[in-house]
This record gives C-alpha cells, structure tokens and sequence, in this order.
C-alpha cells in the first residue's frame, strides 16, 4: 500500500504546479492518476488528509447528473448529508424522489482557497 | 377578500390549495421545481426540498383563513407563470403592425369556449379527458395585455415515453424463468401531459409568436409538425383579410443569432456546437449555467489555435436574473449538417429557466 504520505505529497506538488492553474475539478481518477495509484482505497486516506483541517487543500463536492435529461447540478454537503439521513434525494428540477439516488451523485474536488493561495505564491 | 372567498368554508379553500398546488406539480416538466422554491421563498410562503413533502405541508397547513388564501392566491400566480414561460419553443413571425393589430382584434375568433380545455382553463382536465384529447391544440382562453398584445392559450394532450428499470425480485416465480438469461429487464411507460401552447400577438413589435409549450421530450419534428398546425389556422383565418394565404409562412431564422450571441461578452455560454476548420465537430458544454465557456482553458486555448475559425451551429447563453436567483437561457439548437451552409435555419430558439414573464421577455430582447 502507498505510503500517504507520498501520495499527499504528488497531490500537493501537483495542484501547485504553474502548469495546472488552470485546474478548477478534480475527480478520484485524477487524483489516482496523479499519484500513479491503480487502486482508488490507496488514494482515499490522502483525500481525507487533504480535505481535513490540518492541511485543508481540497474542498469536497457533489454534483447530481441526471443521464436522462442531462442536467448537472451542484448540491451541497448540506443537501447530500439530508437525503442520506433521510434516505431520499428530489430531483432538482421535478422535485420528484429519485430511485437509487446515490447512483446519480458525483463527489469531485475543488482547490480550497489555501490551495490557491499555495498555487499563486509558487509563481510569484 | 372577494365575495366568494368570504362564504367559501375552510375546507373548500384548503382544497383549491391543494387543486392549484397538484396542477402546478403537473408542470414539472417544464417549470422547475426550483423556480417553484424561489417563488415561494420570496413570498415567505411554505417550501421544502421536493413535491412530496411540499405537498403533504400543505395538506397539513393549520393557518387563518386569510393565510390560506394567501397561499392559494401566490400558488396560482405561479402556476399562471409556468403555462406562459415555461421552457418552451420559440418562433416569430415578423409582420406588418396592420396585420398584427388585425390579428390581435380578430384571433379571439378562435376559441373554443365549449371545449373541455377551456371549461377547467387555467387549471388542467382530468385524466381521463386528456386520454380522450387529442395531440392538435384546442383554442382555449384569450389574455389580453395593456400595451395591446394578446396571448392565444391553446392546449392538447403530448405523449412521452420513459424506460424504467424492473427489479426482477418484483416479479413473480414464472416471469423470472421466462426471462433467465437477461441481466436487466426495462420497461417501457407510455405517459401523456397537457401542453399549455401559446400564440402571441404583438402590434407594436409587429410579431407572431407561436410558442411550443415542451411539456414533454419533444424532437424536432414535433416543433414544426405543432408550428405548422397552429400557422395553418392563422392562415385560415386571416389568410383571406390580408389576401395572402401564406401569411405565416418562414419564421425568423435563429441561425445568424448563434456567432453573434457568442461574440457579445455578456451573459453566461454554456454550451457551442462548432464545427472546426481542422475537421472536427466539438460539443461543448460547462458543468453548469453560471459557467462560461469562453472563460474555459481548453474552450479558449483551442479558439486560439485556430484563430476562431469555426463554423458555431448551436449554443445555450443565459443571463443573470435581476434579483440573481437564476439565469434564464435561450438554446439555439441546430445540428452539425448545417454548420457553416449558406442558407442555414433554425426556426426556433428554446427558452428555459425563466420564473416569470419578465424573465421571459429579458431573454427575448438579447434575441433580437
């Protein structure tokens, strides 16, 4: 198993890097790609790392996709934690139950303000 | 409080509530839930995350009489909104402000008052009379505007189909063995709407408006065939007035609209078709409507390689509502083949995320 440190380490170097300022979203994939990960469990202790208080890099979001109608839309940390408790997601334009919400809720990442911070002082 | 509401009992305004509340559910396909939210929190009134709970709160409402027609009174207005702005199929006519303001005066001659879409209008018919409705629209209401204008509604019955997933544990014994061998059984739902169309005419600005209410999946054939049913009557009734029986005859081409909608830096693109000088057709499109394509690294890098030589073909731009809730959008959605063809058309533009009329005409003035 990687070590996480390492791990956190390609992450880091790679958000901070000139040459990805233009980075707005990272997905898992990205994020095991970056770190020459095959298996997403090896990536997951590092996003926790990144995502936590101590070294705050990335910020966590979701998305609802919609493969029928193609809608894309954010919802927040506020929103998935509630349909997870109460075991039920509406539709944001139907406002109607979706079936196996989970299946439609995507997790990506931003950079966090820190991170940009890091990105931008890199450079200047 | 109008006389009728004075002498109706508790019971009956709950259930006109509750009548306005499930017809305005019924416009879910083309009226979002969240324009439904935003007007109601800017009302204060009740709200909650979906249908169902909205709906079970105002079931269980304990409020004055007068709160509660407050709410039916709000409910309404929003429904009214949603048969006029809801996402929608646009096309103009442009005419002379003779024809129009003829048109305007004489177009009430279509309405069927017998009808049963104009008996339950504004609210929708039962179930089972849209079964029995057919998919031409019915002239139902006539709205008349200050500035002269007139909104013809007309409504008929749409037909969708969606396909479902079926657990096969929902099945019993004999149809899981006749279907062994499959990993995923669907189903298919045949579903029918009502559409709320509308024809709108406007002596000043000298147009015809015939607005596709898109209720349900609609594909491009369905817009003419439905555009062409309405111009036919208009045809038919004024055909002979204005000794033209092509009256209506081209709508305004929407093509010519797609480069420069692009090149204007205002609002938000959040999606271009284009057809590129190095042999490739690119859809793109951002994650959201607050995104904006032209800020976009890869959007930008690539239009700077090849100078901008594109041939666009289609685009979705939205602005900003006033109060900066939401950002009502058109689409002017052409398909590849047309890219860069010297007589291209598209004869309609698809107006969506408008809560109100005002919205509505926002997205329409950038269309001109």
């Amino acid at each position: 198993m990687p070590h996480t440190r390492g791990v956190c380490v390609a992450i880091v170097e790679f958000i901070a890097s000139e040459a990805h300022q233009f980075v707005d979203r990272l997905t898992f994939g990205q994020l095991m790609r970056v770190a020459g990960l095959e298996d997403p469990a090896d990536v997951i202790p590092a996003v926790q790392y990144l995502t936590g208080a101590r070294l705050h890099l990335l910020d966590p979001r979701f998305e609802f996709i919609d493969e029928v109608t193609d809608l894309v839309e954010e919802i927040s940390l506020e929103a998935v934690a509630q349909a997870r408790a109460e075991s039920v997601f509406y539709h944001p334009d139907s406002g109607e139950p979706v079936e196996d919400f989970e299946k439609s809720l995507f997790m990506y990442f931003v950079p966090s303000p820190d991170a940009l911070a890091l990105s931008r002082g890199s450079n200047d | 409080m109008n006389k009728r509401d004075q002498t109706a009992t508790e019971a009956e305004l709950k259930r006109e509530v509750m009548d306005v509340a499930e017809a305005l559910r019924g416009r879910q396909g083309c009226y979002s839930f969240r324009l439904v939210t935003g007007h109601l929190r800017a009302a204060k009134m009740p709200t909650a995350t979906g249908w169902p709970p909205l709906i079970e709160k105002f079931e269980q409402l304990v409020a004055s009489r007068e709160r509660i027609i407050e709410i039916r009174d709000e409910l309404r207005r929003i429904y009214e909104q949603s048969l006029m702005v809801s996402t929608r199929a646009v096309s103009v006519f442009e005419v002379t402000e003779a024809e129009a303001s003829a048109a305007a005066a004489g177009i009430g001659a279509l309405v069927d008052d017998t009808s049963d879409f104009a008996q339950a209008f504004p609210l929708p018919v039962s179930d089972t009379k849209l079964r029995k409705a057919g998919f031409n629209g019915v002239f139902c209401h006539l709205l008349k505007y200050e500035d002269g204008t007139v909104r013809l509604f007309a409504c008929c019955r749409r037909a969708y189909r969606t396909r479902e997933s079926i657990d096969f544990g929902e099945l019993d014994d004999s149809a899981r063995e006749a279907l062994e061998g499959y990993d995923e059984v669907i189903g298919v739902r045949n579903g029918f709407v009502q559409a709320f169309d509308s024809i709108v005419v406007n002596p000043k600005a000298a147009t015809v408006e015939i607005q596709i209410d898109i209720a349900c999946r609609l594909t491009r054939d369905d817009f003419a065939k439905a555009r062409n049913f309405y111009t036919d009557r208009l045809n038919a009734l004024f055909g002979e007035k204005f000794e033209n029986d092509k009256w209506l005859l081209l709508p305004k081409n929407f093509f010519p609209l797609i480069a420069t909608l692009y090149a204007q830096k205002d609002g938000y693109v959040s999606s271009l078709g284009h057809a590129t000088t190095t042999n490739s057709i690119k859809d793109e499109r951002m994650r959201g409507r607050r995104s904006d394509l032209r800020k976009e690294t890869f959007h930008e890098e690539g239009m700077a390689a090849i100078a901008g030589v594109t041939d666009e073909y289609s685009i979705r731009k939205g602005w900003a509502a006033p109060d900066g809730n939401r950002v009502p959008s058109v689409l002017i959605s052409g398909h590849f083949s047309i890219a860069g063809g010297a007589d291209a058309r598209v004869s309609y533009a698809i107006i969506d995320g408008c809560a109100d009329e005002d919205d509505f005409a926002m997205v329409m003035s950038k269309l001109k």
